[in-house]
């Protein structure tokens, strides 16, 4: 850079925060040491539909240590309340995400089993929980509306995917599929998943005054500011948020949901700071989920693999309380160039808890079905599945015909196949063993759209030469803090060593929630820019700048003051011009016991392009995440409600079986090199969700190929085999 | 959680003591109790800590020779010790793998012999005190029956109850005629066998054990062909998961001829399911896969699937045939 | 250097800002050495300690680095050390790691603050600071003076008597925790998890579950892995009970040195939002001392039982694999 300095960026440099977390010294939210923190609890519904009849809570109230239990009947009313009574949602009631509705015991509607309908505030954690067991609650109780099979569809105008229409028409399917040769027409489930992350949800809330603070386990600390002000009545300014650890969130820590506001009711009710931690069984409902979808694919081609037609129609399911649509469809508008494609969304609205995004939302679940029937397409063509996607390679995007703002898919394609040894592969099914054991091979396309949102940044040179830069951010794993340096760093041409960078304090400027892939490209961007402004700065006030001055000395000529500068950076005209997305290529390795159905997955090889990488240690870290998240959903995960009670089953990591240590094998990660000039100053598209997407798949049709036994019902449980 | 007091006990007699008040409940690993504790499935008003025990008499957490030939697994030894030790490596090679394919290094490393075969059933509506459940609350009714019950058991099952025994261990054990040492107003011997008691119409009496009494030991008796067995464990994930089928198998093979053999069950009945059935096929036959099939098809005779796990019965008998095959091989 | 008295005129020193420390007398100030490194929580450690000073007063909070000479002067070198000044520059509390719990007691009491006979839960216990590692003689109810929110009484719920904080079951339990001895008023159902991290201010080891099905909360009984949250605090007294905050040094590791498998975790990237990382951690250096195979696949089988949502298991195994090539690093 301008020292001459070998760039940080793309550099696989250690974690800057990595001695904190291997010390035991990261602190997350529920860590935090507050004077007199006192415990809440809540307590949650026993059914799926109807009202709370009444709640006893003597018990509770008499018993030792308890402070406080608020119910529907005894809690504070919120001025700024926006969920409604009838179950329809309130658009945008409650800021970013978009339709959130919580349940802050503002009325007695239960919607899901497993609802909170109650706190318990005591002055320690045990006395919490013991109380909480005490309260009893009585309910006038309605029949829920639990299969999604069977339940009716929601009117369409209630069907908004966020970022898209429910339906999409690029030519005529029908006459495309007159023209085909060749069809697949089948349906895929996706079972309902829930997130996880290790971190619990929790909060610490503490009022001073009418200003509140909470120590938040978040994805997003304004949007969570920004929500509970707007519940409580408060204006954002009065409400903290802090994060500078968040144990995984994959999405379901994205937005704010009930507890924070019902902590921050607790600790008003009992005049202490108080510490709410959901239990692991709390993950499965209050915190949303993916939800089920039924998936619909038809694709038509002529016999050279050309497809006529694409169709993908999926239904997946919502709570009562909102309208939230798994953009599975979305993949379908633009990944395939083809003359005729159509999709559609619908909803069903059930007594479960409110779906969300979930690692990948959209594309993981609807690359299972797309790449699936791809796969369908490609044995019934008799035709190699990856030159069946060359063959139909989008060279524009086939929705908006607008031009790729980079993309190396075909790259992708060829850099993962020549790693995996793909040419080796012979297509019969049952006709690769390793042993006793069948072998599987299979591949599909991974993408994910590259966005970018405004962000804020302040960049200050301190006297003592620390470049001290701030974004309200969040580090959920992603190594943000660390790329955040590496990019100031190089901007500024400074060692990384001597840049401080600090996130997850609404004092910050204003940053988006990490969720959708976004840090990097918006915050990368906004850090890059103060960076550069304040080294113009810099130069101004000393020519040479840091290279030729002492930091000493610049600040001495700032009157004393450290210099600072803060920046706003937005996405621009590029977002109309071009689109923008990830993609990449998964080949995976199954072996499969022939008489057992065990499956395991001792190989996966990936090649993406994600634009600028910007940590290769880091970002490959990401993307192997993204294939343990993709074996997981496509091997083991499923959260079972009871279709008589809508209770929750296996609402422990014991039974939602998440991927352990032993389910992975070896994950070789490729990056293809993309110089995207359009994307965003830096030219990064982010790693956090495209690694997931695709991974189903290919594990399915490696399935296939390795029993001939084709599963399009996730996940892929041994008796789905066997049978 | 509800409180309770808690007593740590000096030797057998004061535990004994101590634990002779209603609603108490000795612990050991507390791997199984706590966990119901904070369930609010078990509550104990007093906590008798047995680990304390093995301070004055050491044999309570050991691995020791028994005359005969036999080894005595202190009831107080954690899982971990028993899993390494090298003679129940060398002597009941499924004892050993029953334990380390079960929980994780950290359980094992807590969990004991005693807390082990008392564990209780995985059940979903049985650890979920808002859902009716017999075995929790009898008369309240079986919430699987009806429900989902994939995990649950095929084998000894009643209309009351259709919950699965979850211990590998014991499996191995029912398979080696074991026996239970326990202590309580007198000693006494109880056959492996009689210690589990099938769901019938009180599945909240799970075993022989009266309350209060202790368990001091499992004694493996000398089983000259126990050198040539197996554990074999088939579940979702590739570890850190209970059963959906296992199988534990011994067999005395005399050139290519089974003299004797010894079959257990795990993951399908609710109780460890020795099949004495296979067994009776498996003897005079030789050791063949039509042979190791029809032991199999004889083990899952009796057999009731419901709605979800009518899949085990063909899981189950492909996991013995499997097991059998490698052992005999 | 001994650390200065309760009473005396705090040292004086430039803060970074160019000011000195006497510049800003005239409210309290918090004067906080925190080990050198770098850590984006600190700024808000200091919030907490706000809350000891008296409603109304807006203190000014100072942050040190316990590497920087000021350091010396509070006798806070290479150790966490608080200082709380009042308006008129004098020492008015302090807590120096490490000091006489006997003279921390008497100098709590000379302040006036209500001492707990025989508690020693504490409000804001942190690690390495203050309280719990006292000892049984004390509780820092630092309330009456200093609280603010706290001092007010806790609401009645509706129609209902409240008993307090009557913890008439709790015990005194003493652990040795990373070498040290720590008593804590304990009720017996209070897991080993949550006397260290609510307790005991050792937040290292996580909570992912409470049920044995994670793994977050692995720590080392008498050098072996155990899930703390399976198990009663008061069942442990008599055990070495080592957490991750303890890890590097129960290895012989001195000063800033990371254990071997900490180090590891860092080079082969075996963790992302860092949740799981002490239970893998512990769980990993204990694993090394068990009776494995080599291969990768041992490690996948034996780190089974410590989940990572963020499916870091790749770079896990490797460092695994690389510690144990190098010839173990067992540290407990
Ligand atoms: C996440 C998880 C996964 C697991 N996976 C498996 C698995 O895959 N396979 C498997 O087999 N097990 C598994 N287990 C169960 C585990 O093996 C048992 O919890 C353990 O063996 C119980 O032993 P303990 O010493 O901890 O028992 P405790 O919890 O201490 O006691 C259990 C019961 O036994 C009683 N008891 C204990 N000792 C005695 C005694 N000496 N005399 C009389 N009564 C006594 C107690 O009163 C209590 O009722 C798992 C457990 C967990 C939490
Ligand atoms: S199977 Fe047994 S344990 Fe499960 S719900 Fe029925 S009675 Fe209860
Ligand atoms: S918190 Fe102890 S195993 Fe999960
Ligand atoms: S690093 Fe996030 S759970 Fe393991």
């Amino acid at each position: 850079m301008s020292d001459g300095r070998a760039p940080s960026v793309g550099a696989p440099l250690n974690r800057v925060d990595g001695r904190l977390k291997v010390t035991g010294g990261a602190r997350y939210a529920a860590e935090y040491p507050l004077p007199n923190v006192a415990y809440a609890v809540i307590v949650t519904s026993t059914i799926a539909k109807g009202h709370v009849k009444q709640m006893d809570t003597s018990a509770a109230e008499r018993a030792p240590g308890v402070l406080a239990v608020l119910t529907p009947q005894n809690a504070q009313r919120l001025p700024g309340y926006g969920g409604n009574t009838s179950g329809t949602a309130v658009p945008n009631a409650y800021g970013p995400p978009a339709m959130r509705v919580p349940t802050l015991l503002q009325n007695d509607e239960v919607h899901y089993n497993g609802q909170p309908i109650g706190v318990v505030v005591a002055d320690t954690f045990e006395h919490a929980t013991a109380a909480a067991q005490m309260v009893k609650a009585t309910y006038t109780e309605d029949k829920p509306v639990l299969d999604i099979h069977s339940a009716p569809k929601n009117p369409p105008e209630t069907v908004k995917p966020l970022g898209g229409e429910r339906t999409s028409k690029h030519g005529d399917v029908a006459s495309g599929l007159a023209a085909a040769t060749v069809k697949v027409d089948q349906t895929y489930t996706t079972p309902l998943e829930n997130h996880n992350p290790m971190e619990m949800h929790s909060t610490i809330a503490a009022w001073d005054g009418d200003s509140l603070t909470l120590y938040e386990s978040t994805q997003g600390i304004t949007s969570v500011r920004n929500t509970v002000a707007k519940s409580l009545g408060l204006t954002p300014d009065k409400v903290k948020v802090v994060a500078y650890f968040t144990g995984g969130g994959f999405g379901s820590k994205g937005g704010p949901w009930s507890h924070e506001t019902l902590a921050a009711m607790a600790a008003k009710r009992v005049n202490r700071p108080v510490k709410l931690v959901l239990s692991r069984q709390q993950m499965f409902g209050p915190v949303g989920g993916r939800p089920h979808t039924i998936q619909h694919v038809t694709l038509g081609a002529r016999p050279d693999g050309a497809l006529t037609a694409v169709r993908h129609e999926s239904t997946s399911n919502t709570s009562t309380l909102e309208n939230w649509v798994e953009s599975a469809a979305a993949q379908t508008r633009m990944l395939y160039a083809s003359p005729n494609i159509e999709t559609q969304y619908d909803l069903i609205k059930l007594n479960v808890g409110s779906p969300t995004f979930m690692r990948g939302p959209g594309e993981s679940s609807g690359t299972f079905a797309l790449e699936s029937a791809m796969d369908e397409l490609a044995y019934a063509l008799k035709m190699d599945p990856v030159a069946l996607r060359l063959k139909n390679y989008a060279e524009t995007d086939p929705e908006s015909g607008k031009p790729w703002s980079s993309k190396s898919l075909r790259e992708c394609y060829a850099t993962g196949a020549a790693a995996f040894g793909w040419d080796k592969r012979n297509a019969v099914p049952r006709s690769m063993r390793d042993g006793r054991l069948l072998v599987g091979w299979g591949m599909a396309t991974a993408t994910y759209p590259a966005r970018r949102q405004a962000a804020g940044t302040t960049a200050r040179l301190l006297p003592d030469g620390t470049i001290d830069v701030r974004a309200g951010t969040q580090e959920i794993g992603c190594g943000t803090y660390t790329v955040m340096s590496q990019i100031a760093a190089d901007a500024l041409g400074v060692p990384v060593s001597r840049v401080r960078f600090e996130l997850g304090n609404t004092d910050m400027p204003e940053n988006p929630a990490s969720t959708g892939s976004v840090t990097a490209a918006s915050t990368g961007s906004a850090v890059n820019e103060a960076a550069l402004a304040l080294k113009a700065k810099i130069e101004q006030l000393a020519p040479g700048g840091l290279a030729s001055n002492s930091a000493a000395d610049i600040v001495a000529k700032n009157g004393g003051q450290p210099v600072e500068v803060t920046v706003t950076s937005k996405p621009g005209a590029e977002q109309q011009q071009y689109s923008m997305h990830s993609f990449g290529a998964v080949f995976t390795e199954v072996h499969v016991d022939p008489d057992l159905a065990i499956i395991r997955v001792p190989r996966v090889v990936t090649a993406h392009g994600v634009g600028k990488v910007l940590n290769a240690k880091t970002a490959r870290s990401q993307l192997q995440g993204g294939v343990v998240w993709g074996i997981g959903m496509a091997l083991l995960e499923e959260t079972h409600v009871d279709m008589r009670s809508g209770r929750y089953l296996n609402a422990d990591l014991a039974e939602y079986h998440v991927p352990v240590n032993a389910d992975v094998g070896t994950i070789d990660v490729h990056f293809v090199e993309e110089n995207d000039p359009h994307v965003n100053p830096i030219g990064v598209k982010g790693a956090g969700e495209i690694g997931i997407t695709g991974v189903a798949a290919s594990i399915a049709n490696a399935v296939y190929h390795a029993t001939g036994k084709r599963v399009r019902d996730l996940p892929i449980r041994l008796e789905r085999v066997m049978a | 959680m509800i409180s309770f007091d808690y007593i740590s006990a000096a030797d057998v007699e004061s535990a004994l003591r101590a634990a002779s008040t209603p609603s108490s409940k000795f612990i050991a690993g507390g791997t199984t109790l706590i966990d119901l504790m904070k369930l609010d499935v078990e509550r104990p008003t007093t906590v008798v800590d047995v680990t304390t025990l093995a301070r004055r008499d050491a044999s309570l957490a050991a691995v020791s020779e028994l005359p005969g030939g036999g080894l005595r697994l202190g009831a107080l030894a954690h899982m971990s010790d028993v899993a390494w030790d090298p003679r129940v490596r060398d002597r009941y090679p499924l004892v050993s793998q029953s334990l380390l394919l079960a929980a994780s290094g950290q359980l094992r490393n807590m969990a004991t012999m005693g807390g082990n075969i008392l564990q209780r059933t995985r059940c979903s509506y049985f650890r979920d005190t808002a859902t009716p459940c017999n075995k929790r609350d009898p008369g309240s009714g079986c919430s699987a029956i009806g429900g989902f019950n994939r995990t649950h058991a095929i084998l000894g099952t009643s209309e009351h109850c259709i919950a699965t025994h979850p211990s590998d261990l014991a499996v191995a054990l029912a398979a080696l005629d074991t026996t239970v040492q326990v202590r309580g107003t007198a000693p006494r011997s109880i056959p492996f066998a009689d210690f589990h008691l099938l769901p019938g119409a009180h599945p909240e009496v799970e075993t022989t054990l009266r309350p209060g009494e202790l368990i001091t030991s499992i004694d493996l008796p000398a089983v000259s062909f126990a050198k040539r067995s197996l554990y074999l464990k088939v579940r979702d994930r590739a570890s850190y998961a209970f059963a959906l089928a296992a199988a534990a198998v011994a067999v005395d093979l005399q050139g290519g001829a089974i003299r004797g053999a010894r079959v257990a069950l795990g993951g399908v009945g609710t109780k460890p399911w020795r099949s004495h059935e296979a067994e009776a096929v498996l003897v005079g036959k030789r050791a063949t896969e039509a042979t190791f099939r029809a032991a199999a098809n004889a083990a899952l005779a009796g057999a009731r699937p419901h709605k979800d796990n009518a899949f085990k019965v063909e899981l189950a008998k492909r996991t013995l045939v499997r097991a059998l095959t490698e052992v005999s091989a | 250097m001994q650390p200065p008295n309760i009473g005396d005129i705090a040292p004086d020193f430039v803060l970074s800002t160019g000011r000195w420390l006497s510049d800003v007398r005239g409210a309290p100030v918090i004067l906080a050495f925190h080990e050198p490194g770098w850590d984006p929580a600190r700024a808000d450690e200091i919030e907490g300690y706000r809350h000891l000073i008296q409603a109304g007063e807006e203190p000014q909070r100072v942050l040190v680095s316990n590497d920087e000479p000021a350091a010396a002067l509070y006798g806070a070198a290479r150790e966490s050390a608080v200082f709380v000044l009042d308006g008129r520059g004098r020492i008015a509390w302090r807590h120096v790691a490490g000091i006489d719990p006997v003279e921390s007691a008497a100098e709590i009491a000379a302040l006036g603050l209500q001492t707990n006979g025989d508690g020693v839960r504490t409000a804001w216990s942190r690690r390495g600071f203050v309280a719990t590692a006292i000892g049984a003689a004390v509780a820092l109810t630092l309330e009456p003076t200093f609280g603010r929110a706290q001092t007010a009484a806790a609401q009645l719920p509706s129609g209902g008597t409240t008993t307090g904080a009557a913890v008439g079951d709790a015990v005194p339990v003493t652990l040795n925790v990373n070498g040290q001895t720590i008593t804590l008023n304990l009720e017996p159902r209070v897991t080993l998890l949550d006397a260290l991290r609510e307790y005991a201010g050792l937040t290292g080891s996580k909570k992912g579950c409470d049920h044995g099905q994670c793994g977050a909360c692995t720590v080392h009984i008498d050098r072996r892995r155990t899930l703390s949250c399976l198990t009663f605090a008061v069942m442990q007294q008599d055990k070495k009970i080592t957490t991750i905050e303890g890890l590097a040094a129960s290895a012989g590791a001195t000063g800033d040195s990371l254990h071997p498998m900490q180090q590891a975790f860092i080079e082969h990237d075996g963790f992302q939002c860092g949740y799981c990382t002490s239970g893998q951690i512990m769980s990993a250096t204990a694993m090394v001392g068990e009776p494995w195979g080599p291969g990768d696949d041992d490690v996948r089988e034996a780190m089974s039982g410590n989940i990572c949502r963020c499916g870091a298991y790749p770079g896990i195994v490797a460092a695994v694999q690389e510690v144990r090539r190098n010839g173990g690093g067992q540290g407990r």
